[in-house]
């Protein structure tokens, strides 16, 4: 992979997803997402809820739960569908969920650290300075106390505090694709914001992905590049960041109509 | 004519009178007695095949002077233990051990192995030896309104090997608590095997006067032996407002047959903690029985184990309450591998008198392959009115949610589940506030779940 005369290299640093469709059980949701976000760029996806917004996060992660029947998700020119939702990770996807799971008996201590081993070359490390002086910088950024880490993975979280912990996840982890799936719900405007301060922190050339949410709300902090609009499982629309605005004072009725044109 | 088996044993056991005697009418119980068949509810999914007449006892070993010539795998045990004083067993007796501190002694505490106790300490040994676990199977039958059908009463054949163990305990702990005295730091045995194709039979006694208060940790270590069997009695006297915590963790090697009873009598405000840890043997088949004998009695009984190859593991627990006001609550926490098999049967009886009875009772298994089978039989009896009683038990696989998020860290599946695992046995660890030990058991699951 290092190698700089293979063809991966040479392939455009960014998600391209083509043709994608998806279904659960004999339920077809996706019918057909085409995006590109290059690496860089945060795009919003928008649209009205049980349209397909998060069913797009989930694939694109492996969840086993949906089964692609049709297109292709390349990550930096390499198509991930085929891989294990670990391998997709380690290549850099990092899905923020909209709902968190509870695992009592791991600590996030052990478990951020085994994430981040994961990502070693065999026989590699990580070191105790490695870990602890990203922990320490990345507690600071969502202005949470080192204890928290001792507790068991979401066991007993608030909603907020959960959120919060998905994005300790991810600047430990460092993606270089994030998506999240409606990070914004159920935060109030104080957790809210220290969620966009973790994700601005991380914004640059080298962090691309996808915001999926349902208003507004989010993207006065996160500031997308682009906006798309999905209903019945296909983008109707595409648009800077006004386009937002626009759902946010007229509603998804309009969109709606588009679908059916 | 042939000798019946265990006599010469018996007659080496020696004692005083009370206890020949005692050894006397229990072998001929167990003669008595058929090995428990299907047919018995209580060991309905549970066969031990066994002949007695071939057995033979775990040979002597010398004791020795310091830790240093004890084996290595339990040098490096006692190592990271922070017991207060401990017994070191070898087979039947006595190998090693280590005194009380100066200041347990002067307030009149006793940690002695129960041969000794016999000798120096008759009144006590007499009147608690055998009170708790007798040689016949203690008789549960519920105490019910005239009129009604009456409980089954355990059937005879439960006391086979209760009976063996009555009839030929070599050696064991012996713990004396005297009213009101707290003893803080953990007291406990280290029992260890190191011949194949023999049998040991043990016993422990443990004492906690009124208010007093008390650890015992009962550890059980070898090598693989195969064809050898470990019997074991172990009776705790927990007397009015005393608490008495015991936790025996059973870490044998494959090959051998674990059979052993283990009941607490709880008096009036009294509490009894237990922690039933089963990780190695072939079979092992631990009873926990707390009979509530106590108004406001408490009891918490938990459990961890790890089945896997062919290992056959049977858990029966009593929750007995005779007593209004009292206190129940059990979680047994199981993963079954492979093409292990893993029994649960527990039983809750309410008596007559015993009104507001609360009494709780959850089993837990994780099924990691689909030729392991697990049975879990929870059974109620209840005649008071005014209760409070609930019961559950689940069975399945590794969470798929919790795995899915651990794998889209970038987590093997492999190493995924080996989390989950730990993760699942791990909290009931979270309610026994020992230390040292929790790292002890922590690292026993660590390796059990590392090759399994």
């Amino acid at each position: 992979m290092t190698d700089q005369s293979s063809p991966v290299q040479t392939a455009p640093y960014q998600i391209e997803i083509r043709n994608l469709h998806a279904s659960v059980g004999d339920m077809p949701i996706l019918k057909g997402i085409n995006l590109t976000i290059p690496r860089g760029e945060l795009h919003a996806v928008m649209g009205p809820n049980g349209n397909g917004k998060s069913t797009l996060a989930k694939v694109i992660v492996g969840d086993p739960e949906y089964t692609v029947t049709e297109g292709e998700v390349l990550v930096d020119g390499q198509n991930i569908l085929e891989m294990e939702p670990d391998e997709r990770a380690r290549l850099g996807v990092f899905l923020a969920f909209q709902y968190p799971v509870e695992i009592p008996g791991v600590t996030i201590a052990n478990f951020l650290r085994l994430a981040m081993q994961a990502r070693k070359a065999e026989g590699e490390e990580v070191s105790f300075s490695e870990f602890y002086g990203k922990l320490l910088a990345a507690l600071k950024v969502l202005e949470w106390d080192e204890s928290i880490v001792e507790r068991y993975l979401n066991a007993g979280f608030s909603g907020g505090e959960k959120k919060r912990n998905e994005i300790l996840q991810m600047l430990m982890l460092e993606p270089t694709y994030i998506i999240m799936d409606e990070t914004d719900s159920g935060l109030d405007v104080d957790a809210l914001k220290i969620v966009a301060k973790g994700v601005n922190s991380m914004r640059g050339a080298n962090l691309g992905g996808l915001i999926i949410t349902h208003y507004q709300r989010l993207l006065d902090y996160i500031v997308p590049d682009r906006v798309h609009i999905i209903v019945d499982g296909k983008v109707v629309q595409s648009g800077g960041p006004e386009l937002a605005k626009k759902l946010d004072s007229e509603g998804y009725d309009w969109v709606k109509e588009l679908a059916l044109a | 004519m042939t000798q019946t088996p265990f006599t010469t044993e018996l007659l080496a056991a020696g004692g005083p009178e009370w206890l020949t005697t005692k050894r006397r009418e229990s072998l001929d119980l167990f003669n008595t007695l058929e090995v428990p068949h299907e047919g018995v509810e209580a060991w309905k999914y549970t066969q031990v095949s066994v002949d007695f007449a071939e057995l033979r006892p775990h040979g002597k070993r010398e004791r020795v002077a310091d830790v240093a010539s004890l084996p290595a795998s339990v040098q490096e045990r006692l190592n990271g233990t922070d017991v207060g004083a401990f017994l070191v067993l070898d087979g039947p007796d006595v190998v090693y051990r280590t005194e009380l501190p100066a200041e347990l002694s002067a307030k009149g505490v006793i940690f002695t192995d129960l041969k000794t106790a016999v000798e120096q300490y008759p009144d006590k040994v007499q009147q608690y030896l055998y009170s708790v676990v007798p040689a016949e199977v203690p008789d549960d039958t519920t105490i019910a309104a005239p009129g009604t059908t009456p409980s089954k009463s355990p059937d005879p054949s439960e006391g086979k090997f209760s009976a063996l163990a009555a009839a030929l305990w070599t050696n064991g702990a012996f713990v004396y608590v005297p009213r009101g005295v707290e003893v803080e730091l953990p007291l406990g045995s280290f029992r260890v095997m190191s011949e194949a194709g023999t049998y040991t039979a043990t016993r422990t006694l443990v004492v906690a006067e009124a208010n007093s208060s008390v650890t015992f940790i009962d550890e059980q270590d070898s090598e693989d032996l195969p064809g050898t069997y470990a019997i074991g009695a172990v009776e705790l006297v927990v007397k009015d407002g005393a608490r008495l915590r015991y936790v025996s963790i059973q870490n044998w090697g494959k090959g051998v047959t674990h059979i052993q009873r283990q009941r607490g009598d709880v008096g009036k405000d009294a509490t009894l903690n237990s922690l039933v840890v089963t990780m190695g043997g072939t079979l092992s088949r631990t009873e926990m029985q707390s009979y509530l004998r106590g108004q406001g009695s408490d009891s918490e009984m938990l459990a961890l184990y790890f089945a896997n190859d062919d290992q056959h593991f049977d858990h029966y627990t009593l929750q007995h309450h005779a007593a209004a006001n009292a206190h129940s609550d059990l979680l047994y926490k199981g993963v079954g591998d492979d093409s292990s098999v893993g029994v649960f049967s527990g039983m809750i009886k309410v008596d007559l008198h015993a009104q507001k009875t609360d009494a709780y009772q959850k089993h837990r298994t994780l099924m990691l392959s689909s030729d392991a089978r697990n049975y879990s039989v929870p059974q109620l009896e209840i005649n008071a009115n005014d209760v409070r009683c609930s019961h559950g038990s689940t069975t399945g696989p590794v969470d798929q949610e919790q795995l899915f998020f651990l794998r889209s860290r970038g987590i093997s599946r492999e190493l995924a589940e080996k989390m989950l695992v730990t993760a699942f046995l791990e909290d009931v660890l979270t309610r026994v506030p020992l230390k040292s030990v929790v790292a002890y058991i922590e690292g026993i699951i660590a390796k059990k779940v590392g090759a399994a």
